[in-house]
């Protein structure tokens, strides 16, 4: 009795959801499935969010998305979101949560392959069919892990610079290691696209060891890869290798004169991926906002608060970015998380990269 | 005995609840400090994280610490970074302090109401600012002498870390030594000016001499917290490749290619306890000599204020140059960042861009629940810890139990450990162990306990110098005349420890109102502090939106703390 009551409260929610959404633009083209989604999603009323303020520009992208979401599903949901840390530290925190048998303090985990590659083994992501919700965008290539991670935008690994005090225009990792760069670049202390060099179909760990041991010899310093306005201000004149170019750009808009460079040897295409955690406090509403995130909507707020979106789908700026750069010779290395755990080596040989890096010569 | 006698004491025996209570306080707190700590000696014998089916025990961690050549060159960098720190600091702040106290100086109210807010200025935020000025290719002083052979400064160096560490906690020592200062018996100082000993040879031989137990305190104190420090060597030191025992730490608690090495940190951190018990064994030692200094006694008494005359001059350029170095060059510095787009060193060029955009933005809505927790946390940590101080200090300075020594011992270690590592212990100690019993995680409690546990040390340190301070003779008196001891506490320790508990106060509220690294690792959405807000921005969106909410900072804080000193003033609790 109370699951037919249950049902026919969520069946009536939709259909008022339905009949509200009327108005919005997209709420008529979501499947049964979605509307439910959406229903469960409406009741629990909140998703909470935390990733870098640069990231989809923290708070006042969130509004942005709560705004665009709420009128695309005909829900009412708020986006809780908190500025954080960086996301292996994020992830870390949620795996202890998940480890004390606790709810999650936020309800997605955003990462990249380096983040998510080392937690896949404590088996705390929700697998989700996301297909089944919106099977005209989402497709297979999407999802991995049978649907614990979930793609969301692209990113596209090289190095940033300060284009106004570069002593040159780089065009290869190998321009960094020439005397007049010395003492003026920085590195990561993760060893940020250098782990995916030591793959053994990519440079091989000799080469890139060899390369990080005389790149340890040029740079001033580390830095992590959201603190480009160190580059901006000079401190250092360049970041070999960055995360993602997303920085650059969007120094860019405030006048700082960086650009990224895409080195013809070494350039990597990685995603940044959605997973919603099994212990999450609002699963439903979680799973909703990936989605809207997913949407054409959701893709084109993602170019305008990250500057990056799915170089894939249609209408996608970071796929013309991805082709112009192709144009030009640059062949990119696609990292996703499935081929870096066929790849046990770049873990494995990390740790030697990462010390090389933070060891002053 | 007499009859009178005999009722009194029987009177006392009967309703004297308090050593008792003040005994199962410390109690309660000692095994709160020591679960804390159990919890990082425990990590340090395993594998893997806790709640992990595979954690197994083994002592790799220590082989892995003790065998690596960086545990070392890191420790050498910590102990010289904290050499320099305490340099820095007692360099200004016991001067100034003295100044403050012991002088006429005519703008002491204004002096301790800098020195505070001093306290505020978040070490990020000053470190930043010295970046920019003695960076060896940015900075704008190195930029200034570019024509002149080689880098004149380089703030990237431990000197440089030490210098900026230093200047921050220089407040620190003032305020520490300061109050030991104000409670000194001017009888002997004015005994030696009687047989002729000149200005400077009474303070060298008297008023330091008098005053060496709490400057030692402060030493040590200062010594662990430079040592225990992270933002400074965080912003200057890591980006340069320069670690101290805290950024190390905070490597190896945030992999980006493992879990999280909570056993190899908690290895590396048993290294900071065995520095801790020595030093804690020497501050006791020292205490015991101590003794013989308590200056306060039963006879009236009234420090002696020294006329400076042409010597004002010397002070007012001491007092200037710090306020400059410490104060005004990192709040330009914030100001000027605060309204850029991106920092740029002061130029037209740069001023063109300047717009109060950053403040427009901010995420007030975050920013009001995080100062609504900041200041139920700065209300309630430095009461609630200055009460545990108390009973600690009473415990360890006033009963006869045996041992008690100990409980001091214990007190201290909190501050000895890193907060990284202190806070790690919490998390875990909150998740895997008492959250069902007592569910903190999430809250601003779990905060407050954490906080109060940390700060204890400070707290002691205080109350244990202002109680050596006062002769137990007094409180014997009281007891003779049938008095207990919360009699005692109430009409004769706590008004004469007045001044101290209020520095002292004050002390915490505003170290809570900035704590960042505890807060750091125990925030969620519902908890979350000011600071972490500010660190956050400033981690995730640049120096210019962070620069423009620790301006809302202080300025919030600013009124506050001036209402505080005019009322203290008022009552004729701070220097006038």
């Amino acid at each position: 009795m109370t699951i037919i009551r249950s049902r026919l409260a969520s069946l009536a929610l939709a259909a008022a959801l339905a009949i509200a959404g009327c108005g919005a633009t997209h709420a008529q083209e979501m499947n049964a499935a979605l509307k439910e989604l959406a229903a469960a999603a409406n009741k629990e009323g909140v998703v909470n969010l935390s990733w870098s303020q640069s990231t989809f520009a923290g708070i006042q992208g969130a509004a942005r998305f709560q705004a665009a979401m709420n009128k695309a599903f005909g829900t009412n949901i708020r986006l809780n979101f908190l500025p954080g840390p960086d996301m292996a530290r994020i992830a870390n925190q949620l795996v202890t949560e998940f480890s004390a048998g606790q709810k999650a303090h936020i309800d997605i985990l955003l990462g990249a392959s380096p983040q998510i590659t080392p937690i896949v083994k404590t088996n705390f992501l929700e697998p989700v069919e996301w297909r089944k919700y919106m099977p005209d965008r989402v497709t297979a290539e999407m999802t991995e892990l049978d649907g614990q991670i979930i793609r969301i935008v692209t990113g596209l690994s090289g190095a940033t610079y300060n284009s106004r005090l570069a002593p040159m225009k780089p065009t290869t990792l190998a321009d960094f290691l020439r005397p007049e760069w010395k003492g003026k670049i920085a590195s990561t202390p993760y060893a940020a696209g250098f782990d995916v060099l030591a793959a053994a179909d990519v440079w091989g760990k000799d080469k890139t060891v060899a390369y990080v041991q005389a790149l340890s010899q040029q740079i001033a310093g580390v830095m992590r890869c959201g603190e480009a306005e160190r580059i901006a201000t000079g401190e250092y004149l360049a970041l070999v290798m960055d995360c993602t170019g997303q920085d650059a750009l969007q120094w860019q808009e405030k006048g700082a004169p960086l650009a990224q460079m895409m080195p013809l040897d070494a350039a990597q295409q990685r995603y940044y991926y959605f997973a919603v955690p099994k212990n999450a406090q609002h699963p439903n509403a979680a799973k909703l906002y990936t989605l809207f995130t997913l949407s054409e909507e959701g893709q084109k707020l993602s170019y305008d608060t990250w500057k990056t979106d799915l170089h894939f789908l249609p209408g996608s700026r970071m796929g013309k970015m991805v082709d112009d750069y192709k144009k030009l010779g640059v062949k990119f290395k696609e990292v996703t998380v499935e081929w870096q755990l066929q790849h046990p080596e770049i873990n494995a040989g990390r740790s030697e990269l990462i010390k090389i890096l933070t060891t002053k010569g | 005995m007499s009859a009178t006698a005999e009722s009194l004491s029987l009177r006392r025996a009967t309703s004297d609840f308090l050593p008792a209570a003040m005994l199962l306080i410390v109690l309660a707190a000692s095994v709160v400090v020591l679960c804390h700590l159990a919890i990082v000696l425990w990590l340090a014998w395993t594998s893997g994280s806790p709640g992990d089916p595979d954690l197994a025990y083994t002592a790799a961690n220590f082989a892995e610490v003790f065998s690596d050549a960086r545990s070392y060159s890191v420790l050498i960098d910590t102990f010289a970074f904290a050499f320099v720190s305490l340099a820095v600091a007692l360099g200004f702040g016991i001067p100034i302090a003295w100044i403050a106290e012991r002088t006429d100086f005519p703008a002491k109210t204004a002096l301790f109401t800098l020195m505070a807010i001093g306290l505020l200025i978040p070490g990020f935020a000053a470190a930043m600012g010295w970046l920019f000025l003695l960076h060896p290719r940015i900075g704008l002083i190195n930029q200034l002498l570019a024509g002149l052979p080689g880098v004149p400064f380089n703030i990237a160096s431990i000197l440089g870390m030490g210098w900026v560490q230093g200047l921050n906690l220089a407040p620190l020592a003032f305020i520490m030594t300061a109050a030991v200062f104000r409670s000194m018996d001017p009888s002997l100082e004015e005994a030696a000016e009687v047989h002729g000993a000149g200005a400077w040879t009474v303070l060298r031989r008297v008023t330091v001499r008098l005053a060496w137990p709490g400057i030692m305190a402060a030493s040590i104190y200062i010594f662990m917290t430079a040592f225990a420090a992270f933002d400074v060597p965080a912003i200057i030191g890591w980006g340069n490749r320069i670690f101290t025992f805290t950024t190390y730490l905070y490597l190896l608690l945030n992999p980006q290619d493992v879990l999280p090495r909570y056993g190899l940190a908690a290895a590396l951190s048993t290294v900071a306890l065995a520095i801790a018990a020595l030093m804690a064994w020497w501050y006791g030692a020292m205490q015991q000599r101590s003794r013989q200094f308590a200056v306060v006694t039963g006879r009236a008494y009234r420090p002696k204020i020294i006329k400076l005359g042409r010597r004002a001059a010397g002070a007012w350029l001491l007092i200037a140059t710090y306020l400059i170095l410490s104060k005004v060059l990192p709040i330009l510095l914030l100001i000027w960042s605060s309204v850029l787009p991106f920092f740029q060193l002061p130029s037209a060029q740069a001023l063109a861009t300047a717009s109060f955009t950053h403040y427009a933005t901010l995420p007030w809505e975050l920013v009001l629940t995080s100062l609504w927790n900041t200041s139920i946390l700065a209300a309630l940590t430095p009461t609630v810890t200055l009460a545990v101080s108390l009973a600690f200090s009473w415990v360890v300075l006033r009963s006869k139990l045996p041992g008690r020594a100990a409980f001091d011992f214990i007190a201290f270690l909190p501050h000895a450990v890193p907060s990284i590592v202190f806070g790690v212990g919490a998390l875990l100690l909150t998740l895997f162990v008492l959250q069902r019993a007592l569910p903190l995680y999430g809250t601003i409690w779990i905060l407050l306990l954490v906080f109060t546990i940390a700060r204890i040390s400070y707290g002691t340190r205080m109350t244990n110098s202002g109680l050596i301070q006062i002769h137990a003779e007094l409180e014997e008196s009281a007891h003779m005349s049938g008095a207990t001891t919360w009699d005692a506490l109430r009409r004769i320790t706590a008004p004469l420890m007045a001044p101290t508990l209020l520095y002292a106060w004050l002390w915490i509220c505003l170290l809570t109102f900035r704590e960042l690294t505890l807060a750091v690792i125990l925030s969620t959405a519902d908890n979350i502090t000011f600071p972490v807000v500010v660190w956050s921005l400033w981690l995730g969106g640049g120096l210019g939106q962070a620069s423009a909410l620790a301006m809302v900072m202080l300025l919030m804080m600013t009124p506050l703390i001036a209402a505080y000193w005019f009322f203290a003033r008022r009552q004729g609790l701070v220097a006038t």
